[in-house]
């Protein structure tokens, strides 16, 4: 075994969460790289992500579904007849590891495509690095745009397909006054420039519009102004562990009965659970998957992944745009008959539709995201989601806010570059 | 004469130690490069996963050095070199990306950060040394300047927050960074540097750094750190400008650290605001600890060990890495305080730490003393002195100089203490003057004023204890204008054969007249001695008696005494202090007999001043 | 003026806030010299206790809040006994890396057994309405709770011998020492005393926020800030320090945006040691 496949899989490291659950395929499938090296008849691809550290209710799922789509693929004749191998790197919730992981699958010959990171900076970390070792990174997680890269797809559901679904909904049925309570950071600075756009668009008013830092938990001030401006509709793209406070808080103050809360990025990171039943009524979502979608693919998908992990937990978004990643990466290939990158990249241009468990996806060439079906969901009182108004084949946006936009396809096939947003 | 002085050394085998030590010098000299290419054509070997690890790994040694240095060599605990190590992958992302497209190198974004790095440093530094924190806020507010520095990158994602062409990016960072390059010189360089290219400059770039700090902390300016970490107090009375001293080896340290940083941006090809986390700023701290502060070595050696146990940690019990680095942690502090190099160099070589190696060339030392400056005089002229609304000194003037003793004494309260501090320059007068060899110091500080001839003994010994007897009297006369002999000054106190000892293993009456030696190698004109009797037996008291005499013939002696014994002994004119004003003064024997003096004393009431 | 008395209860929330969590920190530091970095793990062993025995054997919040410090004295008794009172006598940073380990064990300890996202409680008691305004009606709660934990501690440091005992120590270890006094008793009963203030201040915390293992990191810089403006007299001292830097940084968030408010209270930070190296209450005469 030579040193780049012993390291990986050193450093692929296993999650234990659910030791004793994971069972034996899971550990067969990652020791398979010992077996199967030596003949080299197997297709290689890696994955990135947190499974431990704060990120790690996100990563783990991730990978959990990662690997249950692999071993679905791999029991169905696997891709172009040949095994698929997954080498799993543990992010650690730290950054420098996407850089250096990064680095190593570059390093890779073997490793043609990689499916990882959850947060922006976490892409932004790997993205180049890959990008310029042309190795295809899919990202699944939701986003604000901005990304233009020949080698990066993005299956998570971007602004427009989001935040236009839930205004088209919140003007309806809550109020034409918005107030916007986002992230300081450049997804809720983007986020909130689409929000400006869309509402402008749809004759709604911005009442107000606020940026936390990610480590503020004390919304009183927030509050007070939320108040003083009286909004019908709270637009609300905060992010992470103490952002959940803001819900708290808005619901202590009593607010929850007479101010509708929109979320794109709310139950991500099961913060539904996290609050009290009470306090996340009624707050409504927007994302292409969930659990309680009636369709037979998601019917199929849930019953495996219930057998492979029977304590799992609930699938969000983000895990199942996994599925398709692979899923659509395995049919390029497939397409294309090899896995040589551009070829690949190629085959996926092709937008061949895939059905998922939240419908059909099929790739808007250009911008390289998916066009797909975008559900609103309401919270129920038992911390569920209640799905209220479906949207079919909601197409993402190719423009990035204030500076043009994305054509892979185009006369500029060489925009590697993030294309960076003015707002 | 310079101070090796071979002559004077028959039984501790000194010379020939010293030219072992020399011998060890050199060969140092032609090992280390040998010992660097060695490394160099190791990592031609190694896998692109090792390679990627030791270059990372490398960047942060660079990082712990710099901490090493600052707070295990200078004595400073910084909370924050995270920062500027952090501050250094910024400077270098910007540079990179502003410069790059058009230079096609990227050494200068390097040097960039190395320059960032020792500007902030310089500036933070100007901050913490010159407003009197204390150790404990030092650290505090070092990591909080971190956790600000964390706070304002992180919301720098707008647009507007870019310098040039590079955009901070707020929580994002900045990425897409060119990895090093070279300026192409004919056909090297133009192009940025492989895995492995990286790797054999990372060694080269660290081993470069670790030789000069080497260098620098073997010669005058190293032993000046030395003596700054071990008596701070004693440095300022040798007449060192402490501030100026903390604030050089800071911004020497931030220099390092900020091209630690330059070559963190490099590798990873991205910055983010996470690495001015308190996280990373306590990691620095723990790679300092385990590998050992004040050995430069030490800071491979922990990052090696600490980042090797977090990565192994994973394999042995997955998901648990924080746990087992808290107890690794928690396993030095307690096994192994010092650090593993250190403690593993005591148990291996136990004698070699003790020898030590400061190349100090003295000037040739002024024969003779001060007989030839006729002025030894210090007066003070209606001194006053309150805090609060406590009135201490309420004008004394007096003159000394014209009898080369003189002794202050007074009963408890008198404001014997805040007169000696007002003399020495701890507490500024509120009104009145002090007068050195005809020049006003009253507003001067400390330092300043040992530098123009005033010598200060302290009533407990303050001296730099870790250090020989040797390099305490190099320290004294590395600044002295008037610097005098050390072997000669060692033989007038009687510590001739001590030379190489650690001065704390002296005997408490040793170490005073240690204290006494280091005075007498500046020549000062007024020497100052605060209780030289306390805590002595009879016979050293004698001999410090003797002493005294011995100095009076060429400086003038304030002498601040309680034991009456020891005054009598010095035959000195006296001058009795009491609620702040000059009460008494004349010759012992008067005092003596006189009933208002022993009121005093006693506490009656009846002369109340 | 709806908004005035609005404006007030917000500032007030941040400096009871401030004064949770920041006293536990200053008994340790004030009296025993020792820089305690897994206080913001006592925070969090605090707010998890409380929500633990609230979600799962559904006490009620006030009950929960009481046994919370006791969780706290507990671990922190232990860690003085096996581990902090060897080390005393060594270099400030010694305790400070050795309570550095431990933040890190207790940190992961929490995440294996509740997860990273554990679930939490709602705000007890509704909400209080001023004009067109409300607000939970829970932030008076934190007022009191922090009025009656600095005026506690004020009682218990001058009326009894514990205290008495305690501050001779802090003064003079030496001297206390040589008349006599338990040392190694007091410290034991001052370090298990600030872990368990720390956890109280965690557990009444909690129905405000988000309870999570990394709620520790969130407020410990905050904390340290607190302490160390405080400066020598831990009870008045913070009570000021919570005030200044709470005050300043609530007045900016509110009059700008949270941002400044974040930044604003390390920069006043900064600037008041500039002035006062040594703490606001530097120069003061009352001890405490």
């Amino acid at each position: 075994m030579s040193n780049e496949a012993k390291s990986a899989f050193v450093t692929g490291a296993l999650t234990r969460r659910d030791a004793f659950k994971i069972g034996l395929a899971g550990a067969a499938t990652i020791a398979m790289p010992s077996i199967v090296r030596a003949e080299d008849s197997s297709l290689h691809v890696a994955s990135l992500f947190d499974l431990t550290g704060n990120l790690n209710i996100y990563g783990i799922q991730e990978m959990n579904v990662s690997r249950y789509a692999i071993e679905a693929i791999n029991a169905s004749g696997g891709v172009l007849g040949k095994k698929v191998v997954l080498h799993e790197y543990d992010t650690q919730s730290k950054i420098e590891l996407y850089s250096r992981y990064a680095q190593e699958v570059g390093a890779n010959d073997q490793i043609t495509a990689v499916v990882g990171g959850f947060t922006g900076a976490s892409r932004e970390a790997a993205r180049p690095v890959l990008s310029r070792n042309k190795k295809l990174l899919f990202f699944p997680t939701i986003d604000e745009g901005g990304e233009c890269d020949k080698y990066c797809f993005m299956q998570g559901t971007d602004c427009v397909q989001q935040e236009g679904p839930l205004l088209d909904w919140a003007i309806k049925n809550g109020g034409k006054k918005i107030y916007v309570v986002a992230a300081d950071y450049i997804y809720g600075h983007v986020a909130n420039a689409w929000t400006k756009d869309l509402a402008e668009k749809k004759g709604a008013t911005m009442v107000g519009t606020e940026f936390i830092p990610l480590d503020v938990s004390d919304f009183s001030a927030t509050i007070r102004r939320i108040q003083a401006a009286k909004p019908e509709v709270i637009m609300s793209n905060l992010v992470g562990n103490n952002h959940v406070a803001f819900y708290r808080q808005f619901a202590a103050a009593g607010l929850n009965k007479s101010m509708q809360i929109v979320s794109p990025v709310f139950g991500l990171g099961n913060e539904e659970k996290v609050l009290s039943p009470a306090e996340g009524a009624g707050i409504v979502v927007a994302y292409s998957y969930f659990e309680g979608l009636d369709n037979p693919e998601n019917k199929a998908f849930l019953e495996g992944f219930r057998k492979k992990y029977p304590e799992g937990g609930v699938v969000a978004d983000t895990p199942a745009q996994v599925w398709n990643a692979w899923h659509q990466w395995k049919m390029a290939v497939e397409a294309a008959g090899s896995t040589e990158v551009g070829k690949v990249v190629a085959a996926l241009e092709q937008a061949a539709p895939f059905k998922g468990p939240a419908g059909e996806v099929r790739l808007d060439p250009p911008s390289h995201r998916n066009i797909q079906n975008v559900h609103l969901a309401r919270v129920t009182d038992k911390q569920s989601y209640e799905i209220i108004q479906r949207f079919d084949q909601v197409a993402p946006t190719r423009e990035v806010v204030g500076a043009g936009a994305c054509d892979l396809t185009g006369k500029d096939k060489s925009s590697h570059k993030m294309i960076n947003p003015k707002f | 004469m310079t101070t090796s002085m071979p002559h004077d050394e028959p039984l501790t085998g000194t010379f020939s130690s010293s030219l072992a030590i020399r011998s060890m010098r050199v060969k140092g000299l032609i090992l280390f490069p040998v010992l660097i290419a060695l490394l160099v054509f190791a990592a031609q070997f190694a896998s692109s996963t090792m390679a990627l690890k030791l270059t990372l790994w490398i960047s942060f040694a660079i990082c712990a050095l710099s901490l090493d240095f600052v707070w295990g060599k200078a004595g400073i605990f910084s909370f924050g070199q995270n920062a500027v190590f952090g501050l250094g992958g910024y400077a270098y992302a910007v540079v990179a990306l502003n410069l790059f497209p058009t230079s096609q190198e990227t050494i200068s974004a390097l040097l960039g950060a190395g320059l960032v790095g020792a500007v902030s440093s310089t500036l933070l530094g100007y901050f913490l040394f010159y407003s009197r924190l204390s150790d404990v806020s030092l650290s505090i507010v070092t990591l909080a300047v971190t956790l600000i520095i964390y706070t304002v990158l992180a919301s720098t994602a707008g647009p507007e927050y870019h310098i040039g062409d590079a955009l901070l990016g707020g929580f994002n960072g900045i990425p897409s960074l060119p990895g090093i390059a070279f300026p192409s010189i004919g056909s090297f360089g133009g192009e940025e540097l492989s895995m492995h290219q990286l790797l054999t400059f990372a060694i080269v770039f660290a081993g470069l750094i670790y030789f000069l700090l080497h260098v620098l902390v073997h010669s005058r300016f190293g032993l000046k750190i030395e003596g700054l970490r071990s008596n701070e107090l004693r440095m300022e009375l040798l007449g060192y400008d402490v501030r100026k001293l903390k604030l050089t080896a800071f911004t020497i340290g931030g220099l390092i650290a900020g091209l630690g940083g330059g070559l963190f941006a490099a590798w990873g090809t991205f910055v983010n605001p996470s690495v001015f986390s308190l996280a990373q700023a306590a990691t620095v701290v723990v790679w300092v600890m385990v590998g050992g502060r004040g050995s430069l070595l030490g800071a491979f050696v922990g990052v090696l060990l600490v980042q090797s146990a977090a990565d192994a940690a994973d394999l042995v019990v997955t998901e648990q890495t924080p746990l087992l680095v808290g107890l690794l942690l928690i396993g030095v502090v307690m096994l192994m305080p010092d650090g593993v190099v250190p403690t593993l160099t005591r148990w291996i070589m136990p004698a070699r730490s003790r020898q030590r190696d400061f190349r100090i060339k003295l000037p040739v030392a002024k024969p003779g003393f001060a007989n030839e400056t006729p002025e030894r005089r210090l007066s003070v002229t209606e001194i006053a002195k309150h805090f609060g609304g406590v009135h201490v000194l309420r004008g004394i003037s007096a003159a000394f100089g014209e009898h080369p003793i003189n002794a202050i004494i007074g009963p408890n309260g008198a404001g014997k203490s805040t007169f000696f501090n007002i003399l020495t320059g701890r507490h500024r007068p509120d009104q009145g003057k002090v007068v050195l060899n005809g020049s006003d110091v009253s507003r001067m500080p400390t330092f300043l004023r040992c530098r123009r001839g005033l010598g200060i003994k302290m009533q407990v010994p303050c001296i730099f204890s870790d250090l020989t007897v040797r390099e305490n009297m190099q320290l004294a006369a590395m600044i002295s204008r008037e610097a005098q002999d050390i072997c000669d000054v060692l033989q007038r106190v009687g510590l001739s054969n001590r030379a190489n000892e650690i001065a704390k293993t002296l005997s408490h009456g040793e170490q005073q007249w240690l204290e006494i030696a280091l005075l007498l190698v500046q020549n000062p004109s007024v020497i100052l001695l605060d209780e030289p009797g306390a805590g002595m037996g009879e016979e050293d008291k004698r001999r410090t008696i003797a002493l005294i005499h011995s100095l009076s013939e060429q400086h003038t002696l304030i002498v601040v005494e309680h034991d009456m014994e020891f005054i009598r002994a010095l035959s000195a004119p006296l001058l009795m202090l009491h609620q702040g004003i000059v009460f008494r003064s004349g010759a012992f024997e008067e005092l003596v007999r006189d009933d208002a003096v022993i009121d005093a004393y006693l506490g009656r009431r009846s002369h109340a001043g | 003026m709806d908004a005035f008395v609005v404006i007030l209860v917000s500032a007030v929330t941040a400096i009871a806030t401030l004064i949770l969590i920041s006293t536990g920190l200053a008994v340790i530091f004030g009296l025993m010299r020792v820089i305690n970095m897994a206080h913001g793990e006592f925070l969090m062993v605090g707010a998890l206790t409380t929500t633990s025995l609230v979600l799962k054997l559904h006490f009620p919040w006030w009950l929960a809040m009481m046994v919370a410090p006791f969780v706290g004295a507990a671990i922190g008794g232990v860690m003085e006994i096996l581990l902090i009172s060897r080390i005393y006598q060594r270099d400030l940073v010694d305790t400070l890396l050795i309570t550095f380990g431990i933040s890190l064990i207790m940190f992961q300890l929490a995440v294996n057994i509740f997860g990273t996202t554990p679930p939490g409680i709602e705000t007890p008691l509704g909400a209080m309405t001023v004009g067109s305004y409300s607000f939970p009606a829970y932030t008076l709660v934190l007022l009191v709770a922090a009025l009656v934990m600095l005026s506690g501690l004020y009682l218990l440091f001058t009326r009894t011998k514990y205290g008495l005992l305690a501050r001779a120590t802090a003064q003079n270890p030496a001297m206390a020492l040589a008349l006599g006094v338990p040392a190694q008793r007091i410290n034991f009963i001052t370090f298990t005393l600030g872990c368990a203030l720390a956890s109280l201040g965690g557990a009444v915390l909690a129905p405000m926020i988000s309870v999570s293992p990394s709620l520790g990191q969130a407020y410990v810089g905050q904390a340290f800030m607190t302490v160390v403006i405080a400066g020598p007299a831990f009870i008045s001292g913070t009570l000021l320090s919570a005030f200044l830097l709470g005050g300043v940084s609530n007045g900016l968030s509110q009059g700008a945006t949270t941002l400044w408010g974040v930044t604003g209270l390390f920069a006043m930070a900064i600037v008041i040691l500039r002035f006062k190296p040594l703490g606001v209450s530097a120069s003061w005469k009352r001890g405490l």
